[in-house]
């Protein structure tokens, strides 16, 4: 049997973009992956849009977090399933006019529960699905844990200030954070992993209602993940079960000093997460619940 | 489209009485550019042949005939306004006959609460230098086994010596159909070759029905390339995006001026249409389709440079990772 074909419209020529990891996952589910990355296009890009598609005739095409571009590029060319995949905040959503390729599309997600609310108004096939994780990248690696606490990511104000009143030292890796962070340049893949591997605890902070890949990410590689709350990662996971949140700074330096002595207890929760995220967040598993969701 | 309606609102409206190349080159597009720009919300009426509405229909809420008697009256049509026919140029509609359209239109809404805008008068270019708006025409595509290729061979009264002579079009049409479906289109009174039919000769000058234009439509939507010389269905054709052989004195016109959406044209000049042979035409057709299809395959060419490239970086990442 012929392979089924998807065509990804976002950035397939980085290596630390997601849209690699998508499309690596539907490889190895049998899929043959037909990239576009749609930022490199100067002029042209509906031409090249609609010659693929003519083409190869698609089982599905997915845009990836696709912005700036006409929506009706896609409403008017023929094709089975498009699936409009969004992986940012509400705010994001609304100032890149997502819920217009929402409209478009045949099927659409998002990673928090805010955005696929806006996407329902005008898309009933909106699915919250979350971001996955590459298990040939993002798995447990020993290595001495030298870093009490963990952040990666680049600076703003809220971090800022809530990293500012953190009684501990904490490893920043990013860019844009003040002098007295010290902050190391952003990491990305392997070596990533690497510096996961030799933290503690890895915080999380989050924008809205919404947790970014970094949860899935850190608890992929075995870290303990001390997070802040937000209604989204009450639907995924439990509370001091998979990880652990907190509500204010107090409630975050109080977990930091417990976990941070109680090895056991850190180490428990933290390979309940990597065994959830395994067993549910994989990209494998997230690409066959698309695939299963558009009936192919 | 009917007569049971009464717009008692604030409503656009207004009319085309003359000549269909300027009405679709020039006066929808001006109409079009008020709908999305300046009365947005607003319904607009045209008053016009029922056959114009396919142009329209994206933007124009009620399009309604003009009166019977209009259309009984011997007026010509084919220029800026309607003339009595036989007029000097420059002439203009018989005021009556403009007053009692006006009378008439008005019997379909308040004209108190509408904003009339109707055309310029006379031989005016007010309109080139105003902001027009225009869309490509989309018509659901023809099936055929053989290529097709719309002809629309101009023989007018008004301005006779642009009409290619008859026999020349016949030879064109006879030596087309050795290799394509030819679809000759017009209208029966401004047209060559009426009934004229054959082996891939699909002829509907003389088709009379409601879906005429549609089916026009449709054709030049599928057709690898139209002939014809300059008229009102250069503009259609430019507007489907169909390749268009066009014979004429007016290039830049219709090759760019009033080219919207940059169609591939292939214009042969002339200072005499009557002087240009059958041989001619089909070896610039020939040619046409030539550089179009060498085009074609350019544009081919580079779609699979782009994906051969993007697929083989997307590869090489990915296999990267699996090769550790």
């Amino acid at each position: 049997m012929q392979n089924k074909i998807v065509v990804i419209v976002g950035v397939l020529d980085e290596q630390q973009s997601t849209n690699v990891w998508q499309a690596a996952a539907f490889m190895r589910n049998g899929w043959n992956v037909i990239p576009i990355n749609y930022r490199n296009f100067k002029d042209g890009f509906a031409e090249h849009y609609k010659f693929i598609v003519e083409r190869f005739n698609p089982e599905l095409v997915l845009l990836s977090k696709v912005n700036g571009v006409d929506p009706n590029i896609f409403s008017s060319v023929k094709t089975r399933n498009v699936w409009y995949w969004f992986m940012d905040n509400i705010k994001v959503a609304e100032a890149v006019n997502a819920i217009e390729y929402a409209k478009i599309s045949s099927h659409a997600s998002a990673t928090s529960s805010e955005v696929v609310e806006l996407f329902k108004t005008v898309n009933q096939s909106s699915y919250n699905i979350i971001e996955g994780f590459e298990p040939k990248i993002f798995y447990k690696e020993e290595a001495e844990k030298d870093i009490d606490v963990l952040f990666f990511g680049n600076a703003t104000t809220k971090r800022i200030e809530l990293l500012s009143k953190i009684d501990k030292k904490v490893e920043v890796f990013g860019v844009g954070w003040p002098e007295e962070f010290k902050a190391n340049n952003l990491v990305f893949l392997d070596d990533l992993r690497k510096v996961i591997a030799r933290s503690k605890i890895v915080l999380n902070l989050v924008h809205s209602n919404i947790f970014s890949d970094r949860v899935v990410t850190a608890m992929a590689c075995g870290s303990f993940v001390l997070s802040e709350y937000c209604r989204d990662l009450f639907t995924y996971f439990d509370n001091e079960e998979h990880l652990v949140w907190f509500t204010n700074t107090d409630e975050c330096n109080k977990y930091i000093n417990e976990y941070l002595v109680d090895d056991d207890k850190r180490e428990q929760i933290a390979q309940n997460g990597m065994k959830k995220v395994n067993e549910l967040y994989t990209w494998d598993m997230v690409i066959q619940r698309i695939i299963h969701l558009i009936g192919e | 489209m009917g007569t049971d309606i009464y717009l008692d609102e604030r409503c656009i409206v207004s009319f085309s009485i003359s000549e269909f190349g300027w009405f679709l080159g020039r006066w929808a597009g001006h109409l079009r550019y008020l709908k999305h720009n300046i009365y947005k919300d607003d319904k607009f009426i045209l008053f016009t042949d029922l056959d114009y509405h396919p142009f329209v229909e994206d933007f124009i809420t009620y399009t309604i005939e003009l009166p019977e008697w209009f259309y009984k009256t011997p007026l010509d049509r084919d220029c800026y306004e309607a003339p009595v026919i036989g007029s000097p140029p420059g002439s203009l509609t018989p005021p009556k006959v403009y007053e009692k359209l006006i009378e008439y239109m008005r019997g379909f809404y308040n004209y108190k609460k509408a904003i009339e805008i109707w055309p310029p008068r006379g031989c005016n270019p007010f309109v080139s230098f105003v902001p027009q708006v225009y869309r490509k025409l989309k018509a659901s595509k023809v099936e055929s086994d053989r290529p097709i290729v719309v002809v629309y061979p101009r023989k007018r009264a008004r301005a006779a010596e642009r009409n290619v002579p008859e026999f020349v079009w016949k030879e064109v049409v006879d030596a087309l159909t050795e290799d394509f479906k030819v679809v000759l289109v017009g209208t029966p009174n401004g047209s060559a070759l009426v009934g004229y039919i054959g082996p891939n000769i699909v002829n509907l000058i003389d088709y009379n029905e409601e879906d005429k234009m549609d089916k026009i439509l449709s054709y030049f939507n599928s057709a690898i390339c139209s002939v014809g010389s300059q008229s009102g269905l250069t503009y259609v054709s430019l507007q489907t995006d169909c390749p268009s052989y066009i014979i004429g004195h007016e290039k830049k016109r219709h090759a760019v001026d009033e080219n919207r959406f940059n169609t591939p044209v292939s214009f042969r000049v002339v200072h005499d249409y009557r002087a240009i042979d059958s041989q001619t035409i089909l070896s610039d057709i020939a040619e046409m389709l030539n550089v179009l299809k060498q085009e074609k395959e350019k544009e081919i060419n580079t779609h699979i440079k782009i994906l051969n490239e993007s697929t083989n970086t997307l590869n090489s990442i990915v296999e990267g990772y699996n090769a550790k």
